[in-house]
């Protein structure tokens, strides 16, 4: 599943969030860096159809977006930047909530995945007495839910311990033939270990966008 | 893994214009974007040719693929001929508006099909072209649109004559007669100019 | 040359071709125009030009089952905290008290006059500016809009119903003073009214208009309707509810009002869907 985005620009009010940014991605890993506030969460929303850009379009395997919308959205798997769940929910009572209106017919994906993060001891606990860690957990398992062909994860390992990180990066590496992932992170081991490209944003546009071992080569001891 | 556009290798199809226009009607940009890499240049020529007249030709180029999108009916089973009727059609169409008549005659009378001389006055506009495409161009629009289509479908496009016929909707034995006659036709007219440079020289 | 000339002649047979004579020259003319391929910037402009009448992807929906229904009803009920169904159970508490009170008269009155407010502040409930996170999340499945509306909906309105029975059963019990099938559908016009409005408003405008707009137009009328009663029964010598309860079983006014209300309130229900499935087609 290809994602194409040409000539996407989005401000708010008068600050520019993303100018002009022109990315062509095919399946597989990519990791979104830059620096606070260089249009990581702004682009990632926009791909996730959540936000329309001021200017430009984005294409998902050849179909614009504009005009496909409901089909476009039930593909995507999205794990916010702030994950604001109400307080009584519990983990396994917000998957199977999501689960079911993405027509998932088995439960026992819902089971896989809370085991597969670890979530099994806390899945009955309400979120307001889980750790930041656990709620992103939880975020991160409802985006993989219906196994999506487009996964944009925004902050994907923040307020992750390593062992929670190490579980989140097992469930991202299982294959799935055509699927993209896109997620944003500040932490260079991430990027290494996990990628094999990256983009870079900064101030909204794109300054390197290629393979993660040409990065330091492009951008030295640029940190993010 | 990033790609900056898509390639083809070496110039082989990778998909056939059937299954990509399949794709194009369910929507994907992408298909869309190849079929057009593939016949824009095609069509451009095919109506600049037809039409005489480079801008006209671009705007028919583009109602052509307009009508490819908005088609309702079932797919056809062989893609570009259809592509190359649609497109004669609206020069067709174009040139039938009154807007557009001109004096040449664009619907020939088949039945003369006699021997046939190029007037001269036709043949000194051919003199007065500078460049080959000028001169092509003056020679192409001396012929009855019908005889013209023939020739450019079968030497510009390399379409069969069965393919033609199926463009054209005029039988097989039809096609192979403009074609025949539409030949001796430019042959005449390129003989008859140059017996005119001969006088204009001595 | 000799291609060039076979181009020329395919198809033709060979009498045909003998008959055409020397073609050479034809041929060399012919081939010598070598047009250009448009350029990369007229064919992207070309394509820019045909985007928009490229079709919309339809990928075939399936139609929601009714288990399938089932299930997504049954899914909304967590997103209902405690409060919402206790509330709902100290209505019916309130209604057993009133019985204690004037189950013949009064309670009649209020359940006319305050369930349908009930309805539109489960209504407001259901839809209260849920957590920014779990609405997005909703927006990115393959539930539309209107589904989830309207499957939170059926729940509020079950449970509401459930409670109105409770109380039209308390009420048969104390033997009425009106028509039961003039009261449902004094109590129905406007339960129906107000919920198309508080769904409506929820859709278009947020929450917040939608527990306002009911509350303020059902608090109206209700006064309206009291202080007519205050008006006429000293003249007529009853109970302001007593005269309250007769014009509800006799006038044909508020028969009529009631069927319209119901009417209104069923297309309310049906644009309120529209409107979220409209919503959904556009990014935001």
């Amino acid at each position: 599943m290809e994602l194409r985005i040409q000539g996407l620009s989005r401000s708010y009010g008068s600050q520019a969030a993303l100018r002009e940014v022109t990315l062509d991605l095919t399946p597989g890993t990519v990791a979104l860096l830059g620096p606070n506030g260089s249009g990581k969460t702004t682009l990632l929303r926009c791909m996730a159809s959540l936000l329309q850009p001021d200017t430009g379009r984005l294409w998902f395997d050849g179909l614009p977006y504009a005009q496909n919308l409901p089909w476009l959205r039930s593909q995507i798997g999205y794990l916010p930047q702030e994950l604001d769940f109400p307080h009584n929910l519990t983990p396994r009572q917000l998957l199977e909530y999501i689960g079911t209106l993405k027509n998932i017919p088995e439960a026992d994906q819902v089971e896989h995945l809370l085991s597969t993060l670890g979530l099994e001891s806390v899945a009955d606990r309400p979120f307001g007495k889980l750790s930041g860690g656990q709620i992103r957990l939880t975020g991160i398992a409802q985006a993989f839910l219906g196994t999506p062909s487009l996964l944009l994860l925004d902050e994907m390992t923040h307020g992750l311990d390593v062992e929670e990180r190490e579980r989140v990066f097992a469930l991202a590496r299982k294959p799935s033939p055509g699927r993209l992932i896109v997620f944003s992170t500040h932490d260079p081991p991430d990027v290494e270990r996990f990628t094999e490209q990256a983009i870079v944003l900064q101030q909204g546009r794109v300054i390197f966008s290629g393979k993660t071992e040409d990065l330091h080569h492009h951008i030295p001891g640029h940190h993010f | 893994m990033l790609i900056e556009m898509e390639v083809q290798f070496g110039g082989a199809r990778l998909e056939s214009d059937e299954q990509m226009y399949a794709r194009v009607r369910a929507g994907d940009r992408t298909a869309l974007a190849g079929l057009v890499e593939r016949y824009v240049g095609p069509l451009l020529k095919f109506l600049t040719r037809m039409t005489g007249q480079p801008q006209m030709a671009e705007d028919l180029v583009q109602e052509t693929f307009i009508r490819l999108l908005r088609y309702c009916g079932s797919s056809p089973q062989c893609f570009r001929p259809w592509i190359y009727q649609i497109a004669r059609n609206l020069a067709r169409d174009t040139f039938r508006s009154a807007a557009v008549r001109r004096e040449t005659d664009y619907l020939p009378d088949e039945d003369q099909e006699s021997e046939w001389m190029a007037d001269p006055l036709e043949t000194e506009n051919l003199a007065l072209q500078t460049s080959d495409r000028q001169q092509v161009n003056a020679l192409l629009q001396n012929l009855p649109a019908r005889q013209r289509e023939v020739i450019v479908l079968r030497f510009y496009q390399e379409l069969s004559l069965e393919d033609i016929s199926t463009i054209t909707g005029a039988p097989l034995g039809t096609v192979k007669s403009r074609l025949f006659h539409g030949l001796r036709r430019a042959r005449m007219i390129l003989e008859q100019e140059e017996v005119n440079q001969d006088e204009r020289c001595h | 040359m000799k291609d060039a000339i076979d181009r020329l002649t395919d198809g033709l047979d060979e009498t045909h071709r003998q008959a055409l004579g020397d073609l050479s020259a034809l041929a060399y003319l012919l081939e010598s125009d070598v047009m250009p391929d448009p350029g990369q910037e007229d064919v992207a402009r070309l394509l820019e030009a045909l985007e928009p009448c490229l079709p919309v992807h339809t990928a075939p929906r399936r139609p929601r089952p009714p288990l399938g229904w089932l299930r997504l009803v049954r899914s909304q009920f967590v997103l209902f905290e405690s409060s919402f169904w206790l509330s709902g159970a100290l209505v019916l508490l309130l209604g057993l008290f009133i019985t204690t009170i004037d189950g013949h008269e009064l309670l009649p009155l209020a359940f006319v006059m305050l369930s349908p407010l009930l309805v539109a502040a489960g209504v407001a409930y259901a839809f209260r500016p849920e957590t920014r996170t779990l609405g997005e999340l909703e927006r990115l499945t393959a539930t539309s809009t209107a589904e989830l509306l309207y499957a939170r909906l059926a729940l509020v309105l079950a449970f509401n119903l459930l409670i109105a029975l409770l109380l039209l059963f308390l009420i048969w019990l104390e033997g009425p003073q009106v028509l039961l099938w003039r009261l449902v559908l004094a109590w129905l016009g406007p339960m129906l009214a107000l919920t198309g409005l508080a769904l409506f408003t929820t859709v278009r405008w947020g929450s917040l208009v939608s527990s306002l707009l009911p509350l303020g137009l059902w608090g109206s009328m209700v006064l309206l309707g009291w202080r007519e009663a205050l008006l006429h029964h000293i003249a007529s010598g009853m109970t302001a509810t007593s005269w309250l309860l007769v014009e509800i079983s006799r006038s044909n006014p508020v028969l009529i009002g009631s069927m319209l209300a119901c009417l209104a309130g069923i297309g309310l229900l049906i644009l309120s869907g529209r409107a979220a499935s409209s919503e959904r087609q556009s990014w935001n």
